[in-house]
């Protein structure tokens, strides 16, 4: 079965009442809340913009952080109506820089997004600390 | 009276001996019963110093000052050893909270930054890395206040391990909070960079 990179707000608004989900607060977000026999809470937020899609990074760190599901489980509730069965697998998130990094190299450095993305994640770190020791700061 | 006094209170508590004598200096003891000298007295349970809830209520100018000016964290004992509070200034809230290090990740991918907060199970996003950035702050921020609200719920779930990095969100100066999320860690701080220090 097919399953996209990513899933629309409201999409991921239905899987959390189709998986039982309580909406417990509506702020810049709508807080969705599941508690689990393990006593684990799961927490998931929604942007207003419902029809927005957030990119597939970001939207693999929600499954993992939050609902704690695969991409499969994830389109497979919404499909199919039945809630999640747990405790369920997660997937790894493929990170890039630490956000400290970043600040520097954005910051401090100037540099451009896509100069970022074409570092490694040491020669990120190198960077920053190089700049920090340069006395510059 | 005040001899009286020392002695009582070298033999409870050395350690606030002084606490005693200013309080007992005051007092005539021979004309207190027991049931008004317990809850006078301090208790030697923590290394901490520790006060008797009638004493600090009537004091509390003076708790204040020892844990602020003095920095001399403190504790208040009410119904005699069964709750205890501890009282201490924010600076040592802070160093408490120190190592509670948020380790805030990022990708950015199809013209978007996603941070992700581990130890709060926190992701947002944004177009630009500040856009990103003012979102989590908001998230975080909207996360604590609901997680203090609810404390007496989430102390009892596997929320509780976010106890303390909510406190660092929370005792954050709200135009400081986003530092929190681009501090690096202890050991790549300079030694004369102050910018990512916690507020305090």
């Amino acid at each position: 079965m097919m399953t996209p990179d990513a899933a629309s707000w409201g999409e991921i608004e239905e899987f959390c009442n189709i998986d039982g989900w309580t909406p417990t607060r509506t702020t810049s977000h709508v807080f969705y809340e599941k508690v689990l026999d393990d006593r684990d809470v799961l927490q998931c937020h929604i942007s207003h913009a419902r029809d927005n899609v957030p990119s597939p990074g970001r939207f693999g760190a929600v499954l993992r952080y939050q609902p704690k599901v695969t991409r499969a489980q994830f389109w497979e509730c919404v499909r199919s109506g039945q809630p999640v069965k747990r405790p369920a697998p997660v997937e790894e998130v493929v990170v890039q820089h630490a956000a400290w990094v970043v600040r520097v190299l954005k910051q401090d450095l100037h540099l451009s997004d896509e100069e970022i993305a074409a570092l490694s994640e040491g020669e990120a770190v190198r960077r920053a600390q190089e700049f920090w020791a340069s006395g510059s700061s | 009276m005040v001899l009286v006094a020392s002695r009582i209170a070298f033999h409870v508590a050395p350690t606030h001996a002084v606490v005693l004598c200013d309080r007992f200096a005051q007092t005539n003891l021979t004309n207190l019963t027991n049931t008004d000298i317990l809850p006078l007295m301090e208790t030697d349970a923590f290394l901490l110093p520790t006060k008797a809830f009638n004493l600090a209520k009537t004091g509390l100018s003076d708790v204040m000052t020892e844990a602020v000016r003095n920095h001399h964290p403190m504790v208040i004992d009410r119904n005699r050893g069964k709750e205890h509070a501890v009282v201490m200034g924010k600076a040592e809230m802070f160093e408490l909270l120190r190592n509670f290090h948020f380790t805030t990740q990022t990708i950015h991918e199809n013209g978007e930054w996603t941070l992700i907060v581990p130890e709060l199970d926190l992701v947002a996003g944004g177009s630009s890395f500040e856009e990103a950035l003012g979102d989590l702050t908001t998230l975080a921020t909207e996360y604590a206040a609901i997680y203090l609200e609810r404390l007496d719920f989430y102390r009892q779930t596997k929320r509780r391990a976010h106890f303390a990095w909510v406190m660092r969100v929370a005792m954050t100066e709200a135009e400081r909070r986003h530092e929190l999320f681009v501090e690096p860690p202890a050991d790549r701080i300079p030694a004369t960079e102050g910018r990512h220090v916690l507020a305090g």
